[in-house]
């Protein structure tokens, strides 16, 4: 296989170009079946993602990237590294990664990023400030809601 | 979708409701509850969730077997994909086998099943084989499982993740077990405890783990059969493997023995069969190789492909010299990861093969304090002759160990080598090594 065939060029919503191996670039099922359909050339237009997700999609993805046949799903280093990926996303970083992680479709990646959102909304207060939603309830209404499910708003 | 990179304020109004789903679907169905309080948008959205994750925690604990029987009736259209079934009562009672009965019967469609009790075994209807064609994952803790029907009439064409822990069934275990794992054509990962003699024959097997039953019988030998040609991560945790026949183990790339301590007479042939893998690393723990040292000199043969070899739990005396026995047999290793117990200070480096010195590339160390490790840190540094990258790993740090650390630092260097220290999270992950 030439050099060329090897990598693949993605491009983001704001024309950032990254040159990365095919096999890192396939774990998106989008991106494989763009390839698949050879309606594309070398590069291929993302217009969903910026290149500033983008870039940390193809650090997920390198990272993952099957070597020699021997990727191992479980490992522990993986999942430490995992785990430190996200820690430190913000909200809108993390929400705009399940978004590109959905559009790409790589399904390990969403549900990582999904988990780290839901790992951060434990309460119903974290709920509120990390989603950032406002309460527009009247006080009867949220006592209508808490005695349809007593049982949750129980502690 | 709108093509602009969505703003802060208000991004999770933007996410479409199948990935709102998809957070929610990692959160217990509580909590999910819960977020019908965050504003009006969320005031219906927990009902469309496509699973349930519910601990049962009181038998009078009506509330929730009513808010089940409701959540049930509200996917009767049998969208559930998810359930997670939990039952931390003393006493299981007609309640708890009519929720698992509903899920198993009516939920056609779902792909990830988990059930765990904590005390009395959950009966598992007969259902199970027959009715959830889309079963992806079934996990089963404490549980009492119906024999399986004959291979042609069991229905789970998509199971890939097998996991049956503290589980009986209601006939010969270990024969229902082998119909079970023979009659599951997409089977990746089984993990199971409390089989005796375990036969597992899967063509499509990729990964196995056999735990130790936490409830007595661990030290009761087992025997382990495999007819998995495409297995590649191995690993046992029984104590007391009595004898492993298996006809291949030539796709392995990954074996864990951390807990296995006796291979008993069929250790040389074990060794035989893991030095015709290709490439590989392995875990062991140092009681493995003590209970295992007699049987070593038996065995000619040379690991000539393990790359990565890594010993837990190594005590204070007496066991260095069973760890270098074993390196002997190692001659390509390319990373050793030791994890040591306590003080090491007789530590003698004689006899440390000199294939190992001249082939390892990366070593770690795990200890809990530096003054135990400085002889060996300093013994690798100055012999090894192609170490990329020595790793400390040290659970205390004390102001008078950083002059030691420094030294260490400074120490004369035979190959360029990077030297890193880090904190392990907890000590127990630092003694016991690798978890």
């Amino acid at each position: 296989m030439s050099k060329s065939e090897k990598k693949i060029v993605l491009k983001s919503l704001d024309n950032e170009a990254f040159e990365v191996e095919k096999a890192v670039a396939l774990q998106s099922q989008t991106i494989w079946v763009m390839c698949e359909d050879k309606c594309v050339g070398n590069e291929i237009p993302l217009e969903n993602v910026t290149g500033q997700i983008l870039a940390k999609v193809i650090d997920y993805c390198k990272k993952h990237a099957v070597v020699d046949g021997d990727g191992d799903e479980s490992s522990e280093e993986l999942k430490n590294w995992d785990t430190e990926f996200t820690k430190n996303m913000d909200q809108s970083t993390l929400f705009n990664m399940i978004l590109a992680a959905n559009y790409l479709n790589i399904k390990s990646l969403l549900n990582l990023t999904c988990q780290a959102v839901a790992d951060k909304t434990k309460t119903i207060d974290e709920f509120h400030t990390f989603l950032n939603i406002e309460n527009n309830f009247t006080p009867e209404e949220e006592a209508q809601i808490c005695q349809e499910n007593l049982w949750a708003f129980d502690d | 979708m709108t093509k602009k990179a969505v703003g802060d304020a208000d991004i999770i109004n933007q996410l479409p409701d199948s990935l709102l789903y998809e957070i929610l679907l990692k959160l217990p169905t509580k909590d999910v509850v819960k977020t019908s309080l965050l504003c009006r948008r969320w005031r219906n959205v927990w009902k469309s969730v496509p699973g349930l994750d519910l601990d049962f925690n009181s038998s009078v604990d009506f509330a929730k077997y009513e808010f089940f029987d409701r959540f049930m009736d509200l996917n009767s259209d049998l969208c559930l994909q998810r359930v997670k079934l939990s039952y931390v009562e003393y006493r299981l009672n007609k309640y708890n086998e009519a929720t698992i009965n509903t899920v198993i019967d009516q939920q056609k469609n779902i792909q990830h099943l988990d059930v765990a009790s904590k005390f009395d075994r959950v009966t598992i209807p007969p259902t199970i084989y027959t009715s959830c064609e889309s079963l992806v994952s079934l996990k089963l803790y404490c549980a009492s499982l119906p024999k399986p029907p004959h291979k042609s009439s069991v229905s789970l064409p998509c199971l890939k993740i097998l996991d049956l822990q503290q589980i009986v069934f209601l006939a010969d275990d270990n024969l229902c077990m082998e119909m079970l794992i023979s009659a599951c054509p997409a089977l990746q990962t089984l993990t199971m405890d409390k089989m005796y003699a375990v036969k597992v024959s899967s063509p499509s097997l990729l990964s196995f783990c056999l735990n130790k039953n936490e409830y007595g019988y661990h030290h009761q030998a087992t025997q382990v059969v495999l007819d998995t040609p495409r297995l590649k991560y191995l690993k046992l945790k029984h104590h007391f493997v009595e004898r492993i026949i298996v006809n291949d183990l030539s796709s392995i790339v990954k074996l864990d023995l951390d807990d296995l301590i006796n291979f008993g007479e069929s250790f040389p042939g074990f060794l035989t069969l893991i030095s015709r893998v290709r490439y590989f690393n392995l875990t062991i723990s140092s009681d493995f190789l003590r209970v295992n040292r007699k049987l070593l000199p038996k065995s000619e043969s040379v690991i000539h492909n393990l790359s990565t070899l890594s010993v837990k739990d190594i005590p204070p005396l007496g066991y260095w010299e069973y760890l270098l026995l074993f390196l002997e047999r190692c001659p390509n290793l390319k990373s050793l990861v030791m994890g040591f117990q306590g003080y090491h200070y007789g530590i003698n480096f004689y006899d440390v093969p000199h294939c190992v010195l001249s082939s390892l590339e990366f070593v770690e160390v795990r200890a809990r304090h530096i003054a135990d490790m400085e002889k060996l840190v300093s013994y690798f540094m100055a012999n090894s002759t192609v170490l990329k990258k020595f790793t400390l790993c040290l659970y205390h740090m004390k102001n008078e160990d950083v002059k030691i650390l420094d030294r260490l630092f400074t120490l004369p260097r035979r190959s360029r080598i990077t030297f890193e220290t880090y904190k392990p999270s907890s000590l127990l992950s630092c003694a016991n090594g690798f978890c």
